[in-house]
């Protein structure tokens, strides 16, 4: 920590409540890394506590980790780097989670980072699997289904990943 | 069970998603359901994955090769195939027959410009193809409608193909001569025709007041490309090879000089590229012309600074296996060539390395994009 420098800005903390009823504390300059809730500061409702409905606890906890070890301050490449790595591997239900959380909270690294392992995650999967992944339920007929699978039959070639992971 | 309970993601959170795929996989997930049927296969979506930074983009190469069918009749096959993996060129679809490009002659005309904002064309002196590689699909371009007086002859020079980012329209650009047939014995009557296509129109129009000074456009493998905002020919003034530029927007046209150890249009051959996102100019030997056994090096200029000729740098010189001609650039280390025999091969550019790959057409039919 500087020692210099800290002592002169005065620290701001915000309260941000889950769709579960939790509520955590954070620096507000960690939390605006999300720009709804920058966008709500700056509006002046940061007196109280933030709820956020569309985000529960357990992502919650996550999308705050994040935030902290991105914020400018503490942490050098090396270590974000790998904090991202490590972040990525939890499970694709988690990050899908955290990626709808990053789409709501407007935080654009987030969002990127869980989009990009999404796909790659999904790239060499079979549509049944990441069907069941996105909870989409087809409204292809057999032959209807069929038929744009020979559209393009070279897309199927390969090994094709059936694990929902 | 955990996906049962999970809630369904906003639509823009999966297009975000799905904008990172490779093309083969999006082509797989088109059945999940209609509604992502709809959204991978509709433009705005092709647009955005192709203009996309973000996409880990496959290194595809696209090429055209011919072949010969019977005497007087060549069928063009459009091959889409995969560079992610430096040995093996893979298939990342069927070839593709283009019934639209059978001509009587070997193809030697042949151009690829792109790609240009996600197109790709295939133009040769009658027909212009316009390529779409995420769908790998194709259309033909009308034919130029212009007809010549009775007793005149058109000859085209060269054709282009670019994208005018003020009017937001893809382009196609023709230069021909029109002149008195020598059949009817008149006096020598020339006169240079520019005409452009706008896609978004879907129709050409001649431009008027067109300078009859413009340079003479040498028609070989990798000779017209598009870079910035401007089509780039290579062409000869007098005895020296200079570039033709033709900016798509204001469509003017200017002449950019060529190094002056490297301009003579009776000794090597030349092809341009974009190397390391410069400007870059190829001079190899020509194997139908043997000529000083000094110069069997193929040299590669690049114009590090665009439009300002003291930014020439001869960047690399490379002893070579005979070629017949050079067909593209892939991945700013190598280049593919196409030796006298219709095969094709690469050359690491630094080290100097040739690889062969099992993939050929009627000789000097070949061309690549990559």
């Amino acid at each position: 920590m500087a020692e210099a420098s800290s002592s002169i800005t005065e620290k701001f903390f915000l309260t941000l409540k889950s769709s579960d009823g939790d509520e955590f504390v954070l620096e507000e300059s960690i939390a605006i890394q999300s720009i709804t809730i920058k966008n709500m500061v700056e509006d002046g409702c940061s007196s109280s506590v933030i709820p956020l409905s569309k985000v529960d606890t357990e992502t919650l906890i996550k999308v705050i980790e994040y935030m902290k070890m991105h914020s400018s301050t503490s942490s050098n490449e090396e270590e974000i780097e790998n904090f991202d790595k490590k972040f990525v591997s939890n499970s694709i239900n988690t990050i899908l989670n955290i990626l709808e959380a990053a789409n709501f909270l407007d935080i654009n690294n987030l969002l990127e980072l869980c989009a990009e392992a999404v796909a790659n995650r999904i790239k060499n999967k079979t549509p049944e699997a990441v069907r069941k992944i996105f909870n989409i339920t087809s409204d292809f007929t057999p032959e209807e289904e069929a038929e744009i699978r020979n559209e393009t039959p070279w897309a199927f070639e390969g090994n094709l990943d059936h694990s929902l992971d | 069970m955990a996906h049962g309970n999970m809630k369904k993601l906003p639509e823009d959170v999966v297009i975000d998603i799905l904008l990172r795929l490779p093309v083969k996989s999006l082509m797989k997930l088109k059945c999940v359901s209609n509604t992502w049927y709809i959204l991978i296969g509709s433009s705005t979506f092709i647009n955005c994955h192709l203009n996309s930074n973000t996409v880990a983009k496959e290194e595809f190469i696209l090429f055209k090769r011919s072949f010969m069918e019977e005497p007087y009749r060549y069928k063009t096959i459009l091959s889409f195939l995969s560079g992610d993996d430096d040995y093996y060129l893979n298939a990342l679809s069927p070839d593709l027959d283009v019934s639209d490009l059978i001509s009587t002659f070997n193809s030697i005309y042949d151009q690829f410009i792109g790609p240009c904002h996600g197109l790709i064309a295939l133009m040769n002196i009658l027909n212009t193809i316009l390529i779409n590689p995420a769908t790998r699909n194709y259309r033909l371009i009308p034919p130029c409608p212009f007809a010549c007086p009775p007793g005149f002859r058109r000859d085209v020079d060269c054709i282009g193909f670019g994208f005018d980012t003020i009017s937001n329209d893809y382009k196609v650009v023709r230069i021909s001569e029109i002149y008195w047939d020598t059949y009817y014995m008149s006096p020598d009557v020339r006169e240079k025709k520019v005409e452009v296509y706008g896609l978004s129109f879907d129709s050409w129009r001649e431009l008027e007041h067109v300078g009859q000074d413009l340079p003479i456009v040498h028609w070989m493998s990798c000779s017209m490309i598009f870079y910035k905002v401007a089509c780039h020919w290579l062409a000869i003034v007098g005895s020296k090879m200079v570039i033709l530029c033709f900016d798509m927007s204001t469509e003017t046209f200017r002449n950019m000089i060529l190094p002056n150890t490297c301009n003579y249009f009776n000794g090597p051959r030349y092809g341009l590229v974009i190397l390391n996102e410069s400007l870059s100019m190829i001079c190899y030997p020509d194997q139908d012309h043997m000529s000083d056994p000094a110069h069997e090096l193929m040299d590669i200029w690049i114009m590090s600074e665009y439009s300002v000729y003291d930014s020439w740098i001869k960047k690399y010189s490379i002893g070579l296996l005979p070629i017949d001609s050079l067909l593209a650039v892939w991945k700013d280390y190598s280049v593919l060539l196409e030796c006298d025999n219709g095969h094709l091969i690469s050359c690491d550019i630094k080290s100097g390395k040739v690889k062969a790959f099992n993939f050929d057409g009627f000789p000097k039919s070949l061309r690549a994009i990559t």
